[in-house]
């Protein structure tokens, strides 16, 4: 069971200003929670306390009912798949080499490696003989994006942490790849949380959706719940990202 | 003598000088590389250490090579005379390069990079060796680059401290006043440079970030570089093996007379003898014998007594042996009787110039000095019984202040008439082949020079069988056989150890080894 629940958690990076104020919300095993909200709202600092990137000030963030300080870090690390904008790619090691991080870090077997290679190239469409042996600069955005996302599922993580994972994606590629991560999460179920703050692409893609403003949960619940009663405060938020971003179609 | 022909008649000597030198060099660099990168990587992570350790590894390249070598001698383990202390030196000048490219490599890589593998749960040794050092490699290589290259130039100053490499052709082409010997050491240890340069260009090129095929890279150069230390090592470990290491100062006299004592030695004791000749002046030699670098070389008792224990000068020749003698047995050196010849300060002036202004002492000088340049190595101008007195002396003005020189560099500087009078070497070979005059002292202003071995004690307590080598050389060397044995050297008849050779042979053919005498 990986559920993963925030309780009351409060970060801070200077000892003064709070990133997150008591910041509580949760996802089931299985269902993708979106943290959408304002640059600054604190989306990313509360995905960081998941893989204990950073460390709640005070609070505790629990994953399969654990927290996440009792938890030996490099299991809790290899249990979450953790994708970022631009993918986050070593630049000096191959395609392949990028995806076979984790499994080689975990002791497989060259042919397992081999093997499990072959599957996520077929998961995120690319062709293995074709991208293989590139650089990841000599990739696309979208295909290294892809890459990314291939790499963050190597191990088959029960979780999947993702900070705008298509922030850099020209609308087309966007469009194309969260279909794609729609079908994957169709069929391998992760227990996944969104950051993004494009409020179609998360209402889209999320069971959950949590609105954060000044390091709080102003809202939450699902989607169409929300963006049908939310309280005035939260309609204007939400129409003050639209504002944010330059037009973009709807994914249908 | 072309270089070509010098370098074929001494392909073997060299070979061996170019080995030593890349020795020197990759081991330092190796050395440099494995302290550097680790500061880098300290300075990366904790940026308040940066601007200090940055600081200190600047300080150690703004220090001149000679002066470098000066404070290490006195230093134990790193210090002293010899490849060691060479290879400290190097060291430290490599730092700052490889220092400044790893900190620079390590902060230029990509957070999001770093952040990627720390959430794959990469534990730091991991993220160290599979992402931050491959990724800082390219620049790391470029800053080992920069300490190789200059590490090679400053190798050849080695020579001073009698480490060895091309440098020992280079100061003994100076010493000789032969271009072409200079050339000899110059022309390899550029060329060496050069392609120091252009190998590790390639080395960092192929190792560019995006070309690397895996990171075992990584591990194979940690494993060149240990090789080379070990290999560097071994080579140093057989040089310092053994037991008796005479020294000497970078003339050619010097050299000779070094090369006299280590073969009086070998072939009266049968001992294998360890030569440090070529050692950068005095000071380095008194204090190559204090540390133990070197158990033996051969001073001068005006030079003792002024130079090295600071005393008033001394015109009485026994007087001074006395009071030298007593001073080097206060700090555990012994006094060896004299060689025979005295060594003193010599005023010279062109023949040409002596001939048609009728100049035979330095008092004669006096009256022409004023439309005269003068030339005088370093020690003259600082010692005592240097020019300061002289001038007083004799009321020796010049057209403008004396230029100092290598002493070396005086002779020819003469002899071609950049400068009109200097003081050399009485013996100096030079004096006849550059048709030079020497002034006569007669208001006696110079101290005598007698030439005296001069050991430390514990090795003649261990080793009585090399003092009493030494006793038959007591004597034997006159004023006439040093002249023609330097100017056998310096007109490049012989090396110096033929005419020392030679000299035995012909002097002192009792000496030669019997068999059974060895140890």
């Amino acid at each position: 069971m990986a559920s993963i629940e925030f309780c009351g958690v409060s970060y801070t990076r200077d000892g003064r200003t709070p990133v997150l104020d008591g910041l509580t919300i949760g996802v089931a095993a299985g269902e993708c929670l979106a943290l959408v909200g304002r640059s600054g709202a604190g989306k990313t600092t509360a995905l960081k306390l998941v893989n204990r990137l950073l460390d709640a000030v005070s609070g505790s963030v629990l994953v399969g009912g654990r927290d996440v300080r009792e938890w030996d870090l490099i299991r809790l690390r290899r249990s979450a798949g953790y994708v970022i904008q631009e993918g986050g790619l070593f630049p000096h090691r191959t395609v392949t080499d990028n995806i076979a991080t984790v499994p080689r870090l975990e002791g497989w077997e060259p042919a397992r490696v081999d093997a499990r290679v072959d599957e996520l190239f077929d998961l995120i469409g690319l062709s293995r003989g074709r991208f293989g042996h590139r650089w990841p600069h000599e990739l696309s955005g979208g295909q290294r994006q892809r890459v990314g996302i291939a790499r963050a599922l190597a191990v088959d993580p029960p979780i999947l942490l993702m900070d705008e994972p298509f922030g850099a994606l020209d609308p087309l590629t966007r469009a194309e790849l969260q279909d794609e991560l729609r079908n994957i999460q169709e069929r391998l179920r992760k227990t996944i949380i969104l950051v993004s703050h494009d409020i179609p692409e998360a209402a889209a893609f999320a069971d959950q959706m949590a609105v954060l403003e000044a390091g709080r949960a102003v809202a939450a619940g699902p989607p169409e719940r929300i963006l049908d009663d939310a309280s005035e405060d939260v309609r204007r938020l939400l129409k003050s990202l639209h504002r944010d971003r330059p037009p973009e179609p709807l994914i249908h | 003598m072309s270089v070509v022909s010098f370098w074929a008649a001494h392909r073997f000597e060299v070979g061996q000088a170019l080995i030593v030198h890349v020795m020197l060099v990759a081991a330092a660099t190796a050395a440099a590389t494995i302290v550097g990168v680790t500061i880098g990587i300290l300075a990366a992570r904790r940026p308040r250490l940066s601007a200090p350790l940055v600081s200190i590894a600047s300080v150690f390249q703004t220090v001149p090579s000679l002066a470098m070598f000066g404070f290490l001698l006195p230093l134990p383990l790193v210090g002293g005379v010899g490849a060691k202390a060479a290879v400290t030196a190097l060291i430290l000048y490599g730092l700052l390069p490889i220092v400044r490219t790893t900190i620079a490599g390590l902060v230029g890589i990509d957070a999001s990079v770093r952040e990627a593998a720390t959430a794959m749960g990469m534990s730091p040794y991991q993220l160290l060796r599979d992402i931050d050092l491959p990724l800082a490699l390219p620049s790391i290589v470029a800053g080992i680059r920069v300490a190789a290259v200059t590490g090679v130039g400053s190798a050849t100053i080695a020579a001073a401290i009698g480490a060895g490499g091309l440098g020992e052709f280079i100061y003994r082409g100076l010493s000789m006043v032969d271009s072409t010997v200079i050339l000899a050491g110059a022309i390899p240890a550029s060329g060496l440079a050069l392609a120091v340069d252009g190998g590790l260009w390639w080395v960092g090129r192929w190792l560019a970030p995006r070309r690397q095929a895996r990171s075992r890279l990584v591990p194979a150069l940690v494993a060149a570089l240990l090789v080379t230390v070990l290999l560097g090592g071994a080579v140093f470990a057989i040089r310092s093996g053994t037991r008796i290491t005479v020294g000497s100062k970078n003339t050619t006299e010097q050299i000779i007379l070094g090369e006299l004592l280590a073969q009086t030695i070998e072939r009266s004791t049968g001992m294998t003898v360890d030569r440090r000749l070529n050692l950068g002046g005095t000071l380095i030699c008194d204090r190559a014998l204090m540390t133990g670098d070197i158990d033996v070389y051969v001073e001068y008792t005006g030079t003792a007594l002024t130079a090295i224990f600071g005393k008033p000068v001394v015109t009485d020749p026994k007087q001074a042996l006395d009071t030298v003698r007593d001073e080097y047995a206060r700090t555990g050196r012994s006094l060896l009787p004299a060689l025979g010849f005295n060594n003193s300060f010599a005023i010279l002036v062109r023949g040409q110039d002596a001939r048609t202004r009728s100049l035979r002492t330095i008092e004669d000088a006096a009256r022409e000095s004023p439309r005269w340049r003068a030339g005088f190595g370093y020690e003259f101008l600082q010692r005592p019984d240097g020019y300061d007195g002289l001038a007083r002396t004799y009321g020796l003005r010049f057209a403008e202040p004396p230029r100092a020189m290598d002493l070396t560099l005086t002779y020819r500087a003469l002899a071609s008439g950049q400068v009109d009078l200097i003081a050399g070497d009485a013996t100096a070979g030079v004096i006849h082949s550059l048709d030079l005059v020497q002034l006569d002292d007669n208001r006696l202003y110079f101290p005598p020079y007698d030439a005296v071995p001069v050991a430390r004690s514990d090795t003649l307590l261990r080793y009585p069988e090399v003092r009493d080598a030494i006793l038959k050389l007591a004597g034997r060397v006159s004023a006439r056989d040093m002249q023609a044995m330097n100017a056998a050297v310096d007109g490049r008849e012989k090396d110096p150890a033929a005419a020392a050779r030679e000299f035995l042979d012909a002097n002192l053919p009792d000496l030669a080894r019997v068999p059974g005498q060895a140890h």
